[in-house]
């Protein structure tokens, strides 16, 4: 008997094996088994309410977004651990200008993301002419860019290290309610999240680009032999991921009401995190932006869900860790029984 | 093999004079010109840490005042063994004063010992006033964490507050959960929650505390930090709808902090005056470095309260980094 | 008299160096179209790296290059394949985590009108190309990885032939296949030649060589020590050529008797 006689007879169980062979059905796996385990422990307490659930909904889009770059970046075989650096220096790039000099929201928008875009630019440069891995370019890029934010703060304040009055600034500016408004009960970022996951999924699956960047990733030299730029690939998802940083500062200077120093540090490491959740391989040349927001949208319910079961603030970090290696252990389940059944 | 016995011999005899000019003790009369005078501040603080920032400004502000020069080494990170690298490092350099803040006392106080018998004049500042006996050091300015905690939590009790929570940026560091620990003998044993907030993501950090609100269990909050901490739980207690009924009080000031306590969406917000822990000691040290005056033991900095009356006075101050 | 017309793709006196290393030395090499031409040689006498510079990857530092006739520089790969120069490179330049689609039409993806990819052409056409190789595809989503040596070879020169090269280069396309799939290789290479595109096979196999070649040039340590058309040698003396120096050690021992 072949398959396909087994399968002409057993309609849904094909279907579930073809799903079960998408990457992207592991870490959807992982979500619903981390929901319904705080869905039954702290349901109660308000986890399942619209508020409970904007609650870590918001936590996983300001991670989603910067998960999405990180991915795409991470399919092409790099990375990039400067990000974090790069939300806290785009913050007050915004900020300050703004709060201090003046300028009109939008200019001050303008000016973070132009700074970025050229931080994307030499981050990409210097992996491309070094041939250094880009974790460490990057890292030293997360020093720096650190180091530079801090000091610059500090100075152009007079001793401070965050420029607040953000609110005063940009009272009635439409682009706040853009970024940091609200619809349906659920903060913008998660509609910024929504829309660029699917979009960098059409160019994944669907452009010329996005197949380059499966190429650059599974092997940058045959890639390169058939034609592909390579540097071009490269330098572009560089600038993508400085970008991406700078729209979650952007959203959280908007919606905090200040731009600080320290915001975004290890977010570079939680973005890789959920990149892995959801089934990007750390090697590069493959991996799903889908999958990823599953990931980041774990990381959320898990940051977050512990706070609405009451236990004990000492076990946190310990949870976090526990709950984050659950979800990747029901993910390898899940797979392995779907491709067993089939 | 001359030249090396020679060369010898002339180190052996730098090291015997110089050990000459130590032997004046602690409280020798060593009248030396200021600027001649060398200070060295060793602290636990991350770079960027508004906290600590107030206190390096301090510092900064009577480096000026003085005339002397003050080296103000904070550690990359929130690690004490690194502070422990920096004391040491410090002691190799012998300047004429060092201060230390003591957050981890178990930690600290061989190496501050070691400086105070290595003959260096050393204050406990911001923390560790305990430790002052331990080590032999000069004296100690800052605040007590514990009664900071307390005094608070009375307040909180004051105004009706039953149960609250103890917003801590970093749980495990022995100066906050002092504080901590202080509300709780204020408030009753069993009605504090403490709950790590995350510096460094104000959206994450806001979030955490509208999920401790929805469960009901508090009605009250102490921010231990205030504009990583108080600012995202005041923002946190008005998305809730639940300005009424939960009373936020917080440690320490920002802005953002000082204006909501203006608008009265903050009870109080205690000012620990961090900038005189940066400021006094060095003072202290230069004039027992010039005429030999020894610094008293114990120089209490605060806290003082900023509530509503007086709050508008001083944003601007907070805006500099001075309060 | 009509002049014979130029040869597809021609290299004159090209050198190459890497540091201190002269790996071409003023090698010429005439490809005329609708032939095989055979570049043979030992382990690092240059092949690969001849190679490389007729299909873009490396720059030459000295030499011409000349496509139909006229002088071309290649500043990239991608300068080759738009000249018509396709190139099936021994690692087949494929990679296993990509579908064989995907890996089929990597940096020359067909494009709707609106601009995205047309992956249901670009499946057809896959299937049909490797069907004249004679690979039947069952799912063209399927990862590069799970085809077999000889599948993935077929598939690279699909791929090479696919693209309407003017030239095509193998290099070492039997070394790593056996008696069957070799064979296989061998016809493919025969296809190409019959449909008028200059082919540059590389090998160290001078039965191979034998069996599909036209032309002959023989590479040792950077320079040609050889260069035959298929009439004017045969098996045993392409051999000797490749050995070095057995044709002249011949023409000094004609002298002396054997006894």
């Amino acid at each position: 008997m072949t398959a396909e006689e087994d399968d002409a007879g057993h309609h849904p169980l094909a279907l579930l094996r073809r799903l079960g062979r998408r990457p992207e059905i592991t870490p959807v796996a992982g979500a619903v088994a981390v929901w319904l385990f705080f869905a039954s422990v702290a349901g109660g307490t308000g986890f399942l309410t619209t508020q409970g659930t904007a609650n870590y909904l918001e936590v996983a889009a300001q991670l989603g977004i910067i998960t999405i770059a990180v991915t795409l970046l991470m399919i092409a075989g790099e990375f990039d651990l400067s990000v974090g650096s790069m939300l806290g220096a785009a913050g007050v790039l915004m900020a300050y200008p703004v709060v201090e000099l003046g300028w009109p929201l939008w200019a001050g928008i303008a000016f973070s993301f132009t700074g970025a875009a050229l931080v994307g630019l030499i981050n990409g440069l210097l992996v491309i002419r070094t041939a250094l891995p880009s974790f460490i370019v990057t890292l030293a890029g997360l020093f720096i860019l650190r180091g530079v934010t801090i000091a610059f703060t500090h100075d152009v304040t007079g001793g401070a290290t965050q420029v607040g009055g953000i609110d005063e600034a940009t009272a009635g500016s439409p682009l706040r309610s853009l970024l940091a408004g609200e619809l349906l009960g659920l903060p913008a970022a998660v509609f910024w999240w929504l829309g660029l996951t699917l979009v960098a999924s059409v160019v994944l699956a669907k452009t010329r680009f996005g197949n380059w960047v499966y190429g650059v990733g599974g092997d940058p030299d045959a890639a390169s032999k058939l034609g592909v730029p390579v540097a071009r690939v490269k330098v572009t998802l560089f600038i993508l991921t400085a970008l991406s940083a700078t729209l979650v500062a952007t959203i959280g200077v908007l919606a905090n009401g200040a731009a600080d120093v320290q915001q975004g540090q290890l977010k570079e490491f939680q973005a890789i995190t959920a990149a892995v959740i959801g089934g990007t391989l750390l090697t590069g040349g493959y991996g799903t932006v889908v999958g990823a927001a599953f990931g980041a949208l774990i990381f959320g319910m898990v940051s977050q869900g512990i706070f609405f079961t009451g236990a004990d603030a000492d076990w946190f970090q310990a949870f976090l860790g526990a709950m984050l290696l659950s979800a990747v252990l029901v993910n390898r389940y899940f797979t392995r029984h779907a491709q067993a059944a089939s | 093999m001359a030249v090396t016995a020679l060369a010898l011999a002339a180190a052996l005899t730098a090291v015997a004079c110089g050990d000459e000019d130590e032997t004046t003790g602690q409280t020798g009369a060593k009248s030396s010109s200021r600027d001649a005078i060398h200070i060295e501040f060793a602290f636990a603080g991350v770079p960027g840490d508004p906290y600590y920032t107030v206190i390096k400004n301090g510092a900064a502000q009577a480096e000026k005042d003085m005339g002397v020069d003050v080296e103000y080494k904070e550690t990359s990170q929130y690690d004490f063994q690194e502070q422990v690298r920096l004391i040491k490092a410090a002691i190799a350099r012998k300047p004429d004063g060092l201060v230390v803040s003591e957050e981890s006392p178990e930690v600290l106080d061989g190496p501050v010992k070691d400086a105070v018998d290595a003959g260096i004049p050393v204050i406990i500042a911001a923390a560790g006033e305990d430790s002052v006996e331990k080590t032999g050091a000069l004296g100690f300015v800052g605040q007590n964490e514990f009664e900071v905690g307390l005094k608070a939590g009375q307040q909180l009790k004051g105004e009706g507050v039953k149960r609250a929570a103890c917003l801590n940026p970093a749980v495990g560091t022995p100066n906050l959960d002092s504080r901590c620990a202080g509300l709780e003998k204020a408030l009753g044993a069993g009605n504090v929650d403490v709950v790590a907030i995350d510096q460094t993501d104000r959206t994450s950090a806001k979030n955490r505390v509208k999920a401790i609100l929805q469960r009901g269990s508090v009605d009250g909050l102490l921010a231990l930090a205030a504009a990583t901490v108080a600012e995202p739980a005041v923002a946190a207690v008005e998305e809730s709808g639940q300005a009424g009924e939960v009373t936020v009080a917080t440690i320490d000031l920002s802005p953002g902090v000082l204006s909501a306590v203006r608008d009265g969406k903050l009870l109080f917000a205690s000012d620990q005056q961090q900038f005189l822990a940066g400021y006094l000691p060095v003072v202290l040290l230069t004039l027992q470095n010039q005429y030999g005056i020894r610094p008293p033991a114990f120089v209490p900095t605060g806290p003082s309260y900023v509530t509503k009356e007086n709050a508008a006075e001083v944003i601007e101050l907070s805006k500099r980094g001075i309060r | 008299m009509s002049a014979a017309p130029p040869p597809a793709i021609e290299a004159r006196s090209i050198s190459k160096r890497f540091g201190q290393v002269n790996a071409l030395h003023g090698v010429s090499l005439k490809a005329p179209t609708g032939a095989v031409t055979c570049l043979l040689g030992d382990n690092g006498a240059g092949k690969s790296t001849l190679i490389k510079v007729l299909s873009g990857v490396f720059r030459p530092d000295a030499g011409h290059l000349l496509v139909a006739g006229s002088e071309v520089s290649f500043a990239s790969p991608r300068k080759a394949l738009d000249a018509g120069v396709s190139t099936v490179f021994q690692d087949l330049a494929t990679i296993p985590l990509m579908s064989i689609v995907r890996n089929f039409f990597l940096g020359r993806e067909p494009l709707r009108s609106t601009g995205l990819v047309d992956w249901d052409a670009a499946e057809r056409t896959t299937r049909a190309a490797l069907g004249e190789m004679g690979i039947s595809l069952r799912d063209g989503s399927q990862p590069v990885g799970t085809l077999s040596g000889g599948e993935r070879q077929s598939l690279a020169i699909a791929r090479a032939l696919h693209f309407g090269a003017s030239v095509l280069i193998l290099d070492e396309p039997t070394s790593a296949l056996g008696v069957r799939e070799a064979a296989n290789a061998l016809r493919h290479v025969q296809t190409a030649r019959d449909r008028g595109i200059a082919v540059i096979l590389i090998t160290h196999n001078v039965t191979h060589a034998y069996a599909v070649g036209d032309g002959f040039v023989v590479l040792d340590r950077g320079t040609v020590t050889a260069a035959r058309a298929r009439s004017a040698v045969s098996s045993d003396e392409l051999q000797d050529l490749m050995a070095g120096g057995g044709e002249l050690e011949r023409l000094m021992g004609s002298t002396t008797a054997s006894v």
